[in-house]
C-alpha cells in the first residue's frame, strides 16, 4: 500500500476555527497506476481531531479538470456517512468508524475513460477524496491522487515531426 | 414564480374562457332582433376624449321556456375609430333573421355567436409563461445546487438535471467524457471505409459574410425605396438621405466579399479524406486517403495530425475559450502540386497514431481533440485550410464498430 | 514509467473567486460586513476588471453564513437573469438572509427596478460593478483596486501553497512587469504567469 500525494483544503480559507485533521490514505497498488477495468481499494486514517467533533464523512472517487478552464468533475463512487447521536447524546458510531480514530475503506472498478493526463491548458486528475464534515458547519477536504491510464505528460509544443 | 403566476392569470382570463365556450355552452336557435354599435371612450392625459366603436348585436333565444334578449359584440369585428366603418360592419347581419348561438349555462345572459380557439392567444398563454418558469427553474436548480452540499454530492444528486439544462456535449454510450463520434461514421467512403466530415472555417466565414451582406443589403433597398417615395411625393427626408450614401457604400463592400470569398471557396475546391477505420486506438495503423479539388495549384501541400487543447473560462462577465495545439506530426507533405484539368490532387497514406495517445476528451469546460489538417499554400490565392475532426478512444477499449485496425 | 504531475499554482481552480485569499492593510471582512449594516444593508463593491471585486463577494458571503445568515449568491450573465433575481428577492426573508450579486450592471433597466424593489423589501444585499450606475444610489462600501505589492503576495501565497515544482520562481521585477502590463487586472495577470509556469514547468523535464 502507498501512501500518495495529499492536498488539503479548508473551505473557510485562512478562519481556522480548530485545528485541521491529518487524513493519510493507502492504495491497493504500490505505484497507484491504475488501468481501465481494475479495482481500486483505498484504506484511509483520520487523525488529530476528536470523533465527536465529527457529523458526517464524505468518501468518494472523482476525476475533475484542471488548467485554464472551469473545472469539470465526474464522480464515480461517493457515500457519505451520516453521523447521529443518541437521545442521551451519546455518539452512534458508523460500522465502519472506530471511537479511537476514524477509519474506512472504499472499493469501486475504475472505467476506462477518462484518463488521468498532464496537459498544457487541460489537466485531468483522478483522486480520492475524503471530507469531513464538522458539528461546528465548517468541512475539510482531503485529495489523494492516483493515476488512470499511461498517457505521458505533454511536452512544449514540439517543431514538425517527420 | 412569475411564470406561473402570468400563465395562470393567462389561463384564467383567455384559456379557460374559450374552453368553456367550446364545451359547457348550450347551443341553442336564436334571432337577431336588434342591431347596434358599442362605444368605448378612451380618456387622454389632457383631458381630451376619444372614441372607438364596435358592432354589437342584440339576440334573441329560449332558455328553459322563457325569452332572453342579450347584446352581443361581433365575434369578428375589431374595434374601430372610424364609425361608419363599423356601421357599414353591420350590414352583413339582416333584422329578423335566424341565428345559431350558445348561451352560458350559468349565466344565461352571455351568449356568443361563434365557437372555436384563437390559436395565438393559447401561444401567447403557454409561451411566455412557459419561458418564464424555464429560466426560473434553471434559477432554482443552480440555487439548490449550493445549498451547502459538497461539490461531489450536487455532482451525484443534481449531475443529471443540470446536465440536460446546460446540454453538455454528446458522449460515446459507456464511456465517459469521450465524444460521441457518429456523425463522424454514418458517411461511408468511395475507396476506404469511412469519409471524414470537413471542419472549415472558411466555410463558417462564407456563410457569415453572405448573411450580412444579405440583411445588410435589404435595410438598403427598403431605405432607398423610401427615400425614393419621399422624393417623388417633393418632400426629401435630409437624414435618411444622409444614411443612405454610407449604407450603400457599405452594403456594396459587402456583396464584394461574399462574392471573392465564394470564387476563392469554389475555386479551391472541397477536401474529400476517407479513411480504412473509426475511432481510432493508439497504436494502430490507418490508411488515409486524401482527394483535393479544384483546378488551384499549390506550392506546398501539408497533411497533420493534431492534438488540440481547448478551456473555456470566464473573464468577469465574458466567456472566454483559449485553444492551443500541444502536439502536431506531419503526415505527409507534397511541393509543387499542380492538379490535371478536371481531375482532383490525390494521395493515399499511412497514418500511424502514438501508442500511448490520449484519448479525444469532450466535457461542458474542456476539450481534448485529434484532427488531421490539411494546409496549403496555394499559386496566389490566400492560405487554405481543412480540418478534420476524428476520435480517438483508450487504447484498451475493444471496437465498437467492428472494424479491423491495420497494426 | 513514473507518473507526473504539473500541479499549476495558477490554475483556474486556485485562482477564481472565493479560493483566492483576500487582504486588505486597512479593512477586514468582518469590519465591511458591520459597515455594510451601518450605510443601510444595501451597497456596492466597485472596481476595475479583475481587481477582487468576485474575490471579496465569494468571502463576505461566507462570513455571513458563519455569522448564521443564509447567504443567496447570483452572478449575472445578461439581463435575461433579472428575473432569477427577482424570484430570490420576492421569496427570500430580508431578517434572515443576505444577497450577493456579481455583475449588477448587466441588469441594465432592471436593475434599477429590482434597486427600487430591494428597498422596499428592506433586503440586504451586496452587488458588484465595474462604475457605480447613476441611478443607482446605494452607497459604495469599497474600492477595489490591486496593487503590485497585493500581486506579488497572492503569487507567492499560491506558489508556496500549490505549486507542484520548488525550483520554479519568479522575480520581483519580473511579478511587477506582468502586473503593470495587464493594467492591474490580476485575472490576466494570473493567466500569463500560469503559461510561463508550464513553459519553465515542462523545461525542467525536458534538461532531465
Amino acid at each position: 500500500m502507498t501512501e500518495s500525494k495529499r492536498m488539503d483544503q479548508n473551505t473557510l480559507g485562512s478562519y481556522r476555527i480548530q485545528p485541521n485533521p491529518q487524513i493519510n490514505v493507502t492504495f491497493n497498488r504500490e505505484n497507484i497506476q491504475y488501468s481501465g477495468g481494475d479495482h481500486l481499494r483505498a484504506h484511509y486514517i483520520v487523525e488529530g481531531i476528536e470523533s465527536q467533533s465529527i457529523s458526517a464523512v464524505e468518501r468518494s472517487v472523482v476525476w475533475y479538470t484542471e488548467g485554464k478552464g472551469e473545472e469539470d468533475l465526474g464522480v464515480i463512487f461517493f457515500e457519505r456517512i451520516q453521523l447521529g447521536r443518541r437521545k442521551d447524546s451519546t455518539q452512534i458510531s458508523s460500522t465502519s468508524l472506530s471511537t479511537d480514530h476514524m477509519t474506512g475503506a472504499l472499493a469501486t472498478e475504475l472505467p476506462h475513460s477518462p484518463v488521468s493526463y498532464e496537459g498544457i491548458i487541460v489537466k485531468i486528475r483522478w483522486c480520492v477524496r475524503i471530507r469531513i464534515f464538522f458539528q461546528s458547519g465548517r468541512d475539510f477536504v482531503s485529495e489523494h491522487i492516483f493515476f488512470l491510464g499511461s498517457v505521458p505528460v505533454v511536452r512544449l509544443p514540439a517543431k514538425i515531426e517527420q | 414564480m412569475a411564470g406561473l403566476t402570468i400563465g395562470v392569470l393567462m389561463l384564467a382570463g383567455v384559456a379557460v374562457p374559450e374552453w368553456r365556450i367550446n364545451n359547457q355552452f348550450i347551443e341553442v336557435d336564436g334571432r337577431l332582433i336588434g342591431k347596434g354599435l358599442a362605444r368605448h371612450t378612451f380618456r387622454d392625459v389632457f383631458g381630451g376624449a376619444k372614441y372607438s366603436w364596435r358592432p354589437a348585436l342584440l339576440v334573441q333565444y329560449e332558455v328553459e321556456g322563457e325569452n332572453v334578449e342579450s347584446w352581443n359584440t361581433v365575434h369578428s369585428s375589431e374595434t374601430s375609430e372610424n364609425r361608419a366603418f363599423a356601421l357599414h360592419e353591420l350590414d352583413d347581419w339582416e333584422l329578423g333573421g335566424q341565428l345559431r348561438c350558445w348561451y352560458d349555462p350559468d349565466d344565461i345572459k352571455t351568449v356568443v355567436l361563434k365557437q372555436g380557439y384563437s390559436w395565438w392567444l393559447w401561444l401567447l398563454a403557454l409561451l411566455l409563461p412557459g419561458a418564464l418558469v424555464a429560466f426560473g427553474l434553471t434559477g432554482l436548480l443552480q440555487s439548490l445546487k449550493s445549498w451547502g452540499r459538497s461539490e461531489e454530492r450536487q455532482a451525484v444528486q443534481f449531475g443529471r438535471i443540470f446536465e440536460t439544462l446546460a446540454s453538455p456535449p454528446s458522449e460515446t454510450v459507456g464511456f465517459p467524457t469521450i465524444p460521441a463520434c457518429d456523425n463522424l461514421v454514418n458517411s461511408p467512403g468511395t475507396m476506404l471505409r469511412f469519409r471524414l466530415p470537413t471542419e472549415s472555417p472558411e466555410a463558417w466565414s462564407l456563410i457569415g459574410t453572405g448573411l450580412f451582406s444579405g440583411l445588410w443589403n435589404v435595410v438598403v433597398i427598403l431605405l432607398a425605396v423610401n427615400v425614393g417615395f419621399d422624393i417623388a411625393g417633393g418632400r426629401a427626408n435630409l437624414w435618411l438621405l444622409g444614411l443612405l450614401a454610407p449604407f450603400t457604400i457599405v452594403g456594396l463592400a459587402s456583396v464584394a466579399l461574399f462574392f471573392r470569398r465564394l470564387f476563392l471557396t469554389t475555386a479551391i475546391g472541397p477536401t474529400h479524406v476517407e479513411i480504412s477505420g473509426h475511432p481510432l486506438r493508439p497504436g494502430n495503423q490507418y490508411q488515409v486517403l486524401l482527394s483535393q479539388a479544384g483546378s488551384v495549384s499549390f506550392r506546398k501541400l501539408e497533411l497533420f495530425l493534431e492534438l488540440e487543447e481547448q478551456a473555456t473560462f470566464r473573464q468577469g462577465t465574458d466567456v472566454r475559450t483559449e485553444r492551443q495545439v500541444v502536439w502536431q506530426s506531419l503526415i505527409r507533405r507534397w511541393n509543387n502540386v499542380e492538379p490535371l484539368p478536371g481531375t482532383p490532387f490525390e494521395a493515399e497514406v499511412q497514418l500511424q497514431l502514438p501508442s500511448k495517445a490520449m484519448h479525444s476528451f469532450s466535457t461542458t469546460h474542456n476539450t481534448v481533440s485529434w484532427r488531421l489538417v490539411l494546409r496549403g499554400v496555394p499559386e496566389r490565392w490566400p492560405a487554405l485550410v481543412r480540418v478534420l475532426p476524428v476520435v480517438v478512444f483508450p487504447a484498451e477499449i475493444a471496437s465498437i464498430h467492428g472494424d479491423k485496425p491495420q497494426s | 514509467m513514473s507518473t507526473l504531475v504539473f500541479q499549476n499554482p495558477f490554475s483556474t481552480r486556485f485562482v477564481q473567486p472565493g479560493a483566492i485569499p483576500w487582504f486588505a492593510a486597512d479593512t477586514s471582512l468582518s469590519t465591511l460586513l458591520f459597515r455594510l449594516y451601518d450605510v443601510g444593508n444595501r451597497a456596492i463593491i466597485c472596481g476595475p476588471h479583475g481587481s477582487g471585486k468576485s474575490t471579496i463577494l465569494s468571502h463576505l458571503a461566507s462570513v455571513a453564513q458563519r455569522q448564521g445568515l443564509k447567504v443567496h449568491c447570483l452572478r449575472i450573465c445578461s439581463w435575461i437573469d433579472a428575473i432569477r433575481v427577482m424570484r430570490v428577492f420576492a421569496t427570500m426573508n430580508p431578517k434572515q438572509s443576505i444577497v450577493s450579486v456579481d455583475s449588477w450592471e448587466l441588469l441594465g433597466f432592471f436593475g434599477w427596478f429590482l434597486c427600487q424593489f430591494a428597498d422596499f423589501r428592506g433586503i440586504c444585499v451586496v452587488v458588484t460593478v465595474h462604475e457605480k450606475p447613476w441611478w443607482n444610489n446605494w452607497p459604495v462600501l469599497l474600492h477595489t483596486k490591486a496593487n503590485d505589492k497585493t500581486f506579488q503576495r497572492l503569487v507567492y501565497g499560491l506558489m508556496t501553497k500549490f505549486a507542484g515544482s520548488k525550483t520554479i520562481e519568479f522575480s520581483n521585477a519580473m511579478l511587477k512587469d506582468v502586473f503593470q502590463r495587464h493594467s492591474g487586472n490580476l485575472r490576466e495577470a494570473f493567466f500569463e504567469l500560469y503559461d510561463h509556469y508550464e513553459r519553465q514547468s515542462r523545461r525542467t523535464l525536458s534538461a532531465k
